[in-house]
């Protein structure tokens, strides 16, 4: 079954509340995630892929994934990204897989969380640590809100996420654009993008 | 090695034994114990089952034996045994034969390396789960063997199961959605 298939038999919209600002602010919700059926449907459920997740480790987590993946390093950049030095020195603590570079990264909500230098510097890890032919997903705010709501992303099958609000709202950076953003993954190619009714754009990318 | 941790002062210390067995508490269960007052720099090494209750920094090897470290434990090593069962805070590798299993409690930080690993929900860990290397000498698979497995006396929880039995994809309890 498509990725495309796969999203037809089910809602695209948020089945949850859509994260308006006091409300429900504690409460998680789980939508349909296209970016991550796209990413998933040319994914080999034989244990082929090494899977780098830049968030936390949880039970349904690595029941979905463990299918794909042999080997599955959890970062924990998510939901709580550090910034500056203490982003570069966590960076530099992600080893490299010692049997074949990671092919899979899961970026989640981080790239738009942090500033440009913080984003290059994550990139470049990230490039560091793949081959040619890696798949990235994240996804990145596009709500226009003044504040971003710390989430903890996790998996409930391929191609639906559970989002549970953690911590204090952050003060959002600025929204961005389609093409920033594709110039951001540099040097990953943007292979599909999907906009969503609750205020993200979630892509796929290529590394080329 | 033994040694004694000289900044706990006021603490159990044991005798340096090089090499030798992992401590024992006489307990019924006949499992060695090291005590949640006792704090242990060095190596730990044996031939039969060992629970942490206390404080270990160095390494622990049981190779053909269970490891477990309880909710008091605190362990800043790597660890090597048969099945190990984290419930505390586990700074270091972790390598099983058979299996590994993160209680709710478990904090681990540190690559785990099992045919079979079992994360309970509300288990933190930070690093490489790797359950492709070390290959499994026992036929079970699936979740039906991770409950059995598990402390008897606990309620059961949910669990996520994964195994690399004859190099198939890892099973599941909750299943992930066909693809």
């Amino acid at each position: 079954m498509s990725w495309l298939d796969r999203l037809r038999t089910r809602p695209t919209e948020a089945t949850g509340p859509e994260g308006e600002p006091g409300e429900e602010a504690s409460a998680a919700f789980e939508r349909a995630s296209p970016g991550l059926a796209a990413l998933f449907g040319v994914m080999k459920p034989e244990r082929a892929h090494s899977i780098l997740d830049l968030g936390e480790a949880s039970r349904r987590h690595l029941a979905v994934l463990s299918p794909y993946a042999r080997q599955i390093r959890f970062a924990g950049l998510v939901p709580t990204p550090p910034a500056g030095d203490a982003l570069r020195v966590a960076l530099e603590r992600l080893p490299p897989n010692a049997d074949h570079p990671y092919d899979i990264v899961l970026a989640w909500d981080v790239l738009d969380r942090l500033g440009p230098p913080d984003r290059k510097a994550l990139l470049e890890r990230v490039t560091k640590l793949t081959a040619p032919g890696a798949r990235l997903y994240a996804s990145v705010d596009t709500s226009g809100a003044e504040t971003i709501q710390p989430v903890r992303w996790t998996l409930v099958s391929v191609d639906r996420i559970s989002q549970e609000p953690v911590g204090a709202p952050e003060r959002a950076k600025p929204v961005l654009l389609p093409a920033q953003a594709e110039r951001m993954l540099d040097p990953f190619k943007v292979t599909h993008a999907f906009s969503l009714r609750v205020g993200a754009r979630e892509y796929v990318a290529t590394r080329g | 090695m033994w040694k004694k941790d000289e900044g706990q002062a006021g603490q159990e210390s044991i005798d340096a034994t090089p090499r030798a067995s992992a401590p024992r508490s006489t307990s019924a269960s006949g499992r060695a114990t090291i005590g949640p007052s006792i704090s242990i720099k060095g190596d730990v090494t044996g031939s039969e089952d060992l629970v942490i209750q206390g404080k270990v920094d160095g390494s622990v090897t049981l190779g053909h034996h269970a490891v477990s470290v309880g909710s008091e434990g605190r362990v800043n090593a790597n660890i090597v045994g048969r099945v190990i069962t984290i419930e505390g805070r586990v700074e270091g590798d972790l390598t099983a034969e058979e299996q590994i299993i993160l209680r709710g409690s478990a904090q681990v930080h540190g690559d785990i390396k099992a045919p079979r690993v079992v994360l309970e929900d509300g288990a933190t860990f930070r690093g490489l789960v790797d359950m492709g290397a070390t290959p499994s000498k026992s036929a079970v698979t699936g979740a039906s063997s991770t409950s059995s497995q598990s402390k008897p006396s606990e309620p059961s929880r949910s669990t996520s199961s994964v195994t690399s039995d004859a190099g198939k994809p890892a099973v599941s309890k909750s299943g992930p959605a066909s693809s």
